[in-house]
């Protein structure tokens, strides 16, 4: 009898230490996430950096494979380039991975940049296109002020300044993204409306 | 009296229609009945004729907000969901018994590439639009040619002609001519059929046959990349008959029967030594396998 509650005690002592044993963590860096690879490369590209800014992309989906806006940055980097086709298919591959609305409003947008990019060389109605998927973006999610500053910047482009002051000031408005880029569009569009 | 015939009537009316109905459906689905379909949640792999179909449905819920044809911008939707649906189920396609297309899609990048171009240009096969805008679309992908060119395993390779040697009898009568037309020789094996239903085997674009010592009768090695992408490496039906299958096997195929699965993956078949031994014993064989001249019967 004492034997066996001789065992039971150990047996429960053991059980005892390996409860102290702290729980073994898979080490994960807060820097190694397809969010903070895809907000670095867009960093990287706007500064110019257009090979560092594709290894964060490609960084982006061999983290998660299915990250849309991973596609969408490679995408604009092909349109940088003058690829437009493969950027449109990176745009294409993009809308089939978005996970929400901001995500898919995101994918219309890059779409926009791509035709701002090639222009007429990639559509004689280029402006049109922009226009729709300007459209569908700001009806996934009104609250993105990049579609309006983009808009804003394809309206600049075709010289329709009306049109191109009612975007940037509704980029003002919303007072996120790139507010002081259109703050600066709308002062330069006054001062041009002066000269004419 | 008359409460009676009205319901008689309205009987005889909605018995007909019913069996309508089910008459119309049966007629459809005849020519899938022989068919092996792997049916998922995001569609569904047609593995005797080597198609990948989903569906994908969309409804507006901001009519008002819209500029625009509000048709298309939800006949885009549904599209969109079509073709990530489709992708679910390419992920979902067997390669051979240890690989999936998921997993070579996670590993290389070019394939991953070519696999959503793909996608992306499937066609719509079929659209229904509903009362309330409510619009379904079927987007369909074909498994062979480029995607067969793409996910098979480089292993497979294209073959040179097998040059075959004639057994001696045959030989002689052909040189001699004796005999008449009606010989007793066997005819000579147009292709294979593997019988393997009840061994709950899951298909895949390249199968093994092996023999109990595990040795490969038929699989990557045997069969010529062209004939592999063209045709697929073997086809899977649900039910052996000769009329279906004559464009696949010929008219004189060899019907072996499976004894087991082998591996992890459930898609090698396991056949026994004595079937095996007919199988090699003709270099004509080989010449059908190199054709891809397979077909495997599951339940």
């Amino acid at each position: 009898m004492r034997k066996i509650l001789r065992d039971v005690f150990c047996a429960f002592s053991l059980l005892l230490l390996c409860a102290c044993i702290p729980e073994i963590i898979p080490y994960e860096s807060i820097l190694d996430t397809p969010l903070r690879h895809h907000e670095n490369g867009m960093k990287l590209l706007h500064a110019g950096k257009i090979e560092a800014s594709k290894s964060e992309f490609n960084r982006c989906l061999e983290i998660d494979r299915e990250y849309a806006p991973g596609y969408v940055g490679l995408g604009l980097i092909s349109g940088i380039k003058g690829d437009y086709s493969n950027a449109m298919d990176k745009m294409n591959f993009a809308g089939l991975f978005t996970r929400n609305r901001h995500e898919a409003a995101l994918v219309h947008v890059g779409i926009m940049r791509i035709y701002l990019m090639g222009g007429e060389q990639i559509s004689t109605d280029w402006l049109r296109k922009t226009e729709e998927h300007y459209q569908k973006s700001i009806l996934l999610a009104p609250e993105v002020p990049d579609a309006y500053y983009f808009m804003g910047i394809a309206y600049k482009v075709a010289l329709r300044w009306d049109k191109a002051l009612q975007e940037f000031l509704h980029v003002v408005n919303i007072n996120g993204d790139f507010a002081a880029e259109a703050s600066n569009y709308i002062s330069v569009i006054q001062e041009t409306r002066k000269h004419m | 009296m008359i409460k009676k015939t009205i319901f008689f009537k309205k009987f005889i009316r909605y018995s007909a229609l019913i069996i309508c109905v089910i008459l119309h459906a049966a007629f459809l689905n005849a020519g899938e009945n022989n068919d092996y379909v792997q049916y998922f949640e995001s569609g569904k792999i047609n593995w005797t004729k080597g198609i990948l179909q989903s569906k994908g449905f969309s409804s507006c819920t901001d009519k008002d907000k819209i500029n625009g044809d509000i048709d298309t911008w939800v006949l885009e939707a549904a599209i969109q969901k079509g073709r990530r649906n489709l992708l679910k189920t390419i992920y979902k396609v067997r390669i051979d018994s240890t690989t999936l297309v998921e997993e070579i899609i996670s590993s290389n990048l070019d394939i991953r590439d070519e696999i959503l171009s793909m996608v992306n240009k499937a066609p719509v096969i079929q659209q229904k639009s509903f009362g309330d805008g409510t619009i379904e679309v079927t987007l369909e992908m074909d498994m062979l040619f480029a995607f067969s060119q793409l996910i098979l395993p480089e292993e497979i390779t294209q073959i040179a002609t097998i040059k075959h040697v004639l057994n001696e009898k045959r030989k002689f009568k052909e040189e001699t001519g004796s005999g008449s037309n009606q010989t007793m020789i066997p005819l000579e094996n147009t292709g294979l059929v593997v019988m393997a239903t009840g061994l709950d085997v899951l298909p895949s674009m390249a199968p093994k046959i092996l023999d109990e010592n595990g040795e490969q009768v038929y699989g990557s090695t045997f069969a010529s990349r062209n004939f592999a992408v063209q045709y697929g490496m073997s086809a899977y039906v649900r039910d052996f008959s000769e009329q279906l299958n004559n464009q696949r096997v010929g008219k004189n195929p060899l019907v072996v029967r499976g004894v087991r699965t082998s591996g992890t993956g459930f898609s090698d078949i396991v056949i026994s030594n004595a079937d095996s031994s007919k199988i090699r014993s003709s270099s004509i064989n080989l010449s059908f396998l190199k054709k891809c001249r397979v077909v495997i019967v599951l339940e």
